[in-house]
């Protein structure tokens, strides 16, 4: 076997000169091939700086020598040094301390060398260009042209069917459809009423109407606001040791939302982000909305306010170039990144625009002040002072040692102190924004190695050079960051649209067309349907950058109609379904699942907006933290939907936890799915559902009366959005009363009653029910 | 149909199909975890340990009063930092008083074992099992504060969000026992750690791979027990028509693994009902047993029982284990601020036996060699004093401990400096200790990753080394 290992060298070279007889071999590109393995590998420790045993990549091509042997000598691959400490023919082997490279990764480099180690100008490709204008697509099937395809989308997805020699699948049937695309926009099931009226309506745009009302439905907001607030690692919390409130943090969530109802183009709706205080400085909204910057985690115990500082502004960085740009450009914090044309100093760059930043609480200007809102804010801050006063005796008299401002959520001042916040947090009309400074010009450093001991060269405020044809931009001076906000929503940014359409279509069908929603870059999937992509993120400007109309463009597509259907031959060429020859089923996420219960039990308070509401939470989960975390609130307010929720960083809704809820602190652009018991226990054991259930059974009985056939038929429309079948209506009346027998045994209360909410708890527990073909 | 993941795979890699390459591989895996995270998997080379240990010592115990004598504090005792140590430059210390004088430990020590280290009286228990442990004295950390020393012990960094260390075991090995969580969290009954959930959360990766906050009294997990009033007649009646409704919904969606997985998790959580209970229940333990532990003694029940429970679950299959002594704030941790002696004297007296008690119970059934015992706190203490009898935090050096798993018993690897202010010889960071306990279940750290923001995320960032020198 060694021997065998030390003549794979050899081998590898016999292969080579083989190779360099036949004149058809393609010729390995240094920027394609090559040069992202030595970043890779190589460059943490032959960088510029203090490079290891005194050799920097830099100097690959300086046809020096080291220790005796030359780095490169092209055309001859068995003469370079690098392949001799890559093969451990020379010692070290290299990368030292690391798996040695993949033989075919060494054989790249090796052809590279034997074809001459030529360096190829460094050429942009996808995604660094604009999108371009694609032609739609010619179709083979003329019926199918016709008859299937509803508009462009559906003219890409067949053209990639047709040449696979795949069909797509029969329209999914009307119930199905209508809970997919209620579950889809609004997150909530239609009701048995809404269902009625699509059946009854024969008219051909009886969906389009559908699509229509349900985009105009404020529960819309509620549904793609939380998508948003998922990537901009949204919470009500610090994080960190005393995780403190941020009383005013829900603004930003209702301004979302309200952005998302209003269907406020998505250029603008960036541009409020990042620049709404220099841009609109007369809009609330754009005030609340600069506090993008600053929702990340902040430790506020923290003995290093510069590093504090500056993990902030890595917080800001990282998360604009994920969530706007598609790019991990948090990756070139400490280097160049390995794998994406993006530099430190782009890095460094990107960030000076924040650089002259500073966290301020602005008032909202619109606001009209009463006399009435004057003395009530008054009395509350009055009352504020006091609570805080007897908090600080308190301590004093208990003596903590440690950490004096510390905020213990324990019950008595402090839960008064939290609740008299809430109620400031209301009419003191103030955002949590983030503005700057002063309007001086902005330099910045490059941090070696994302440190700040080690300052780097001094930056300007700009944009990542590849993004702009390799160029960098001068970025007048004055109001850089309204010029980061036009910039990114222009059109010579090529990812702002791109990065968005592809969102939409992840949620529309379970996975984006580059299936990496926030990583456009080398690492991430390639787009199954590049064309379709551009198209959408030109198409996306032309509609006056409106989400709405490029919804519906998705919804009313014969694609997505498409039922998730079975194709064994489809299954088999492409088994992952790419090329979308069917819908694809997805599992609700936990907001869904608990908003769907809730208003199938007819108990969900859609009221909307403010601070934020504490659902019951068991006192074992409390105990697992240091502090008291949750608060109360009242009956009906505990009812609400899932988005309003109060977010900690440190303790989440046990029931949109345990379904793959975000963490609150990295950008989440893409939920996992995972099926695990904690689930299943949650869902038939927790009370929640139970309670739900309760409801839920006496809402049938009060809808549909004693009638047990009447009461199952109901309650398979409410909960499932469609009758049952008459075998399944046959074992729900078995069921029952088995079940009825049961409890009347147990000498319970109206055995039928409890009965039926047995059957009803079962319903929310089907696969039915928490999946959406 | 796409019910079989080879032909899939196969298909997915021979075509590419537009996927970039390393992303078709990073989609494949998690495809293929996500159908049942939990299956055991083949570790990177033959593991000396199945199962981790971790015994956290939440607040942060002091290294020179339990398992690091510092004579040379004895000697500069009510000195200031500069006489002792010319070059320390200014202390740091978390809480003020960074000029305070030096404080010489107030609990003796005393040789034990063959191998003759020594242990405070703090520990007693625990000195008699010294030839089984290898004492790491210079491991360092980068946090003075809580939460961010917390985090970086159980997840590899200082921030908030990445995954614990029970989470990439998991994720490397999966579980031996699929009717039992595979990671599971006890906490102290005085409260949970600072940071709460983020200290076993899973962070990027699925919540497959999060802690289980598991009880070792009552209902062990939250929503295990059928909500009140049903009864175990009533569940599996349920059960049964659920079975039946969903299997029919599947007959109709043939071959969606998913809806299988859903299906097989309500079976799961079933038999967890019966596996848990049957865990905790301690009625075919001997009372010897039960004595060794300190069950019998009310001051060392409670993490008593915690250890016996963690030794059951490793014979059960359970892959890592973190127990958690001290909760809430204050003196209700190994958070010394005011008084060394009082605070550890009350959290030593309530573990020293329970802990001594494990490592003996473990090493009779002969499970000690394939169990890793991990003791460790958030960060060490200071060697001057606050207030004049308690110790400030200290992330400069600690003293962490190993048993079994094939480490090597009776060693001590690396020091602190003569007063125990910072490292002295063989330096380790967190990261190695991560490292080392991954290296013992068989898994290369450099190797073991999870892509994540378009880079392969490890557990021990852009550092860690194996500390060979605590390999037996």
């Amino acid at each position: 076997m060694k021997r065998l290992l030390a003549a794979l060298p050899l081998l590898g070279l016999l292969g080579l000169s083989a190779l360099a007889q036949r004149p058809k071999v393609a010729l390995v590109s240094y920027r394609e091939e090559v040069e992202p393995l030595l970043k890779a590998d190589c460059t943490g420790c032959h960088g510029k700086d203090a490079p290891q045993g005194g050799f920097s990549l830099s100097a690959l091509f300086a046809g020096g020598a080291k220790f005796g042997k030359k780095i490169i000598v092209p055309g001859k691959p068995e003469q370079s040094a690098l392949i001799g400490y890559l093969r451990g023919k020379h010692q070290p082997q290299m990368p030292i301390g690391m798996p040695p490279l993949k033989e075919a990764q060494i054989r790249a480099i090796e052809t590279w060398i034997a074809q001459g180690a030529k360096v190829d100008s460094e050429k942009l490709a996808w995604p660094y260009l604009p999108p371009t204008e694609p032609p739609l697509p010619r179709l083979k099937n003329p019926v199918l042209a016709t008859e299937w395809v509803q508009n462009p989308i559906d003219r890409f997805v067949l053209a990639k069917l047709e040449a696979k020699g795949l069909m797509p699948s029969p329209p999914a049937d009307k119930l199905t459809l209508l809970r997919r695309v209620s579950l889809d926009l609004i997150g909530l099931p239609p009701t048995p009423q809404e269902a009625d009226r699509f059946l009854s309506d024969p008219s051909p745009d009886a969906y389009e109407k559908q699509v229509d009302r349900l985009l105009a439905d404020p529960r819309y907001g509620e549904r793609w606001g939380r998508h948003w607030l998922d990537l901009v690692r949204y919470a009500e919390t610090h994080g960190f040791e005393a995780d403190n409130i941020r009383s005013r943090a829900w603004r930003y969530r209702d301004y979302v939302i309200r952005s998302f109802n209003a269907d406020k183009p998505y250029d603008r709706f960036l541009k409020e982000q990042l620049a709404g205080d220099l841009l609109y400085p007369q809009d609330g909204d754009a005030l609340i909305a600069t506090g993008f910057a600053r929702l990340g985690s902040w430790d506020e115990l923290s003995r290093d306010p510069e590093g504090r500082w500056q993990d902030y502004l890595n917080d800001a960085t990282d998360t604009i170039g994920s969530v706007m740009l598609g790019m991990t450009v948090g990756c070139a914090r400490c280097h160049d990144h390995k794998y994406d044309k993006i530099t430190i100093r782009d890095y460094y760059r990107l960030q000076a625009f924040y650089a002259n930043s500073r966290w301020s609480e602005e008032r909202l200007p619109s606001e009209v002040d009463t006399p009435e809102l004057i003395q009530k804010r008054e009395a509350l801050r009055i009352q504020l002072d006091e609570k805080r006063q007897q908090l600080a005796a308190e301590r004093a008299e208990k003596g903590d040692p440690e950490e004096p401002k510390r905020k213990r959520k324990k019950e008595g001042v402090e839960a008064e102190i939290d609740s008299l916040n809430r109620q400031l947090s209301v009419i003191d009309r103030v955002a949590e924004s983030v503005t700057d400074k002063n309007s001086n010009p902005i330099t910045h450093r490059v941090l070696l190695r994302g440190n700040l001991a080690t300052p780097g060269e001094s930056v300007r405020p700009g944009y990542i050079a590849s993004l702009c044809g390799q160029k960098e931009v001068d970025i007048p001076t004055g109001k850089p960051r309204a010029e980061l906000a036009s910039w990114i929503t222009s059109e010579q940014n090529p990812l702002a649209a791109r990065v968005m359409v592809n969102r939409l279509w992840q949620h529309h069908f379970g996975q984006g067309i580059v299936a990496t929603p926030s990583d456009f870059g080398r690492n991430g999937a390639k787009p199954t349907h590049p064309e379709l992509l551009d198209w959408l993120a030109r198409e996306l400007p032309r509609q006056g950058w409106s989400l709405k109309k490029l919804h519906k463009l998705i919804l009313t597509s014969a694609t997505y109609r498409q039922s998730v259907g079975a194709n064994a031959r489809a299954a088999q060429l492409d088994p992952a379904n790419t090329l979308l020859w069917r819908q694809r089923r997805q599992r609700l996420e936990g907001e869904a699942i608990r908003d769907s219960m809730l208003a199938v039990s007819g108990r969900l308070n859609l009221e909307q907006g403010g601070p934020s509401i504490y659902p019951p939470v068991s006192g074992e989960v409390l105990a697992t933290g240091s502090t008291h975390k949750w608060g109360s609130s009242p009956e009906d307010q505990q009812r609400r939907r899932t988005i309003y929720v109060f977010q900690r960083r440190s303790l989440s809704l046990p029931l949109t936890e345990v379904f793959d809820g975000p963490d609150m602190v990295n950008t989440c652009p893409r939920r996992q799915s995972t099926t695990i018991a904690p689930q299943a226990l949650a869902m038939f054991n927790g009370e929640f559902g139970w309670e739900q259930a309760r409801h839920f059974a006496r809402r049938v009985e009060a809808t549909a009366g004693a009638e047990v056939d009447a009461q199952v038929s109901l309650a398979y429309r409410l909960a499932l959005g469609r009758p049952p079948t008459p075998v399944q209506l046959t074992k729900a009346r078995a069921y029952l009363l088995k079940k009825a027998e049961l409890h009347r045994a147990e000498q319970r209360e109206k055995p039928e009653g409890v009965a039926l909410a047995d059957f009803c708890h079962i319903l929310f527990n089907t696969s039915e029910f928490l999946y959406a073909d | 149909m796409p019910t079989n993941p080879l032909s899939r795979r196969a298909l997915l890699a021979r075509t590419g199909l537009g996927f970039g390459t390393l992303a078709l591989q990073a989609l494949l895996a998690e495809e293929a975890r996500a159908q049942s995270p939990m299956q055991p998997k083949k570790p990177h080379y033959p593991a000396k340990a199945k199962s981790v240990i971790f015994l956290f010592m939440y607040g942060g115990p002091s290294q020179m009063d339990t398992f690091d004598p510092k004579p040379e504090l004895t000697k500069y005792h009510g000195k200031t930092m500069s006489v002792a140590l010319p070059n320390a430059g200014e202390v740091k210390t978390f809480g003020g008083g960074n000029n305070a004088p030096l404080m010489r430990s107030p609990i003796p020590f005393k040789k034990y074992g063959k191998s003759g280290i020594e242990v405070s009286d703090l520990f007693p228990h625990v000195g008699g099992c010294v030839d089984d442990i290898c004492f790491l004295r210079s491991i360092w950390g980068n946090s003075n504060n809580h939460a961010p020393a917390l985090f970086e012990m159980n997840t590899g960094t200082i921030f908030q969000g990445a995954p614990s260390v029970g989470s990439w075991v998991t994720y490397g090995l999966g579980s031996e026992n699929q009717n039992l969580p595979g990671y599971v969290v006890m906490l102290d009954p005085r409260g949970g750690p600072i940071g709460g959930a983020p200290n076993w959360a899973s962070g990027y990766m699925p919540a497959s791979y999060q802690g289980t906050v598991f009880r070792p009294t009552g209902t062990p997990i939250l929503d295990l027990k059928p909500a009140d009033g049903i009864s175990d007649q009533q569940q599996k009646q349920d059960l049964a028509f659920l079975g039946e409704l969903n299997r029919e919904h599947l007959a109709a969606r043939p071959g969606d693994s998913d809806l299988e997985a859903r299906i097989a998790s309500y079976e799961l959580a079933y038999r967890m009902q019966m596996a848990a209970p049957e865990a905790v229940d301690f009625s075919k333990e001997t009372e010897e047993t039960k004595a060794l532990y300190g069950i019998d003694d009310p001051k060392t029940a409670d993490f008593g029982r915690k250890c016996l429970l963690a030794r059951r679950m490793v014979e059960r299959g359970v892959r890592f284990i973190q127990l958690y002594s001290g909760g809430g704030h204050g003196d209700d941790t190994w958070d010394a601020h005011g008084s060394i002696e009082g605070n550890h004297g009350k959290h030593a007296g309530a573990t020293d036996k329970p802990i001594a008690g494990l490592l003996k119970d473990l090493k009779r059934r002969g499970l000690l060699d394939s169990t890793l015992v991990v003791w460790a706190g958030e960060f060490g203490r200071m060697p001057i004093s606050q207030g004049g009898s308690g110790r400030d935090h200290n992330p400069g050096v600690q003293t962490v401990w190993l048993a079994g798993g094939g480490t090597k018993g009776g060693t001590i690897v690396g020091s602190s400096d003569e007063v125990g202010y910072k490292t002295g010889e063989e330096p380790h960071p967190i990261n190695d200790l991560h490292a080392t306990l991954l290296h013992l279940m068989g898994l290369e750290h450099t190797r073991l990753t999870y892509l994540f923001n378009g880079r392969y995320q490890r557990l021990t960032g852009v550092a860690g080394e194996v500390i060979k020198k605590a390999l037996a």
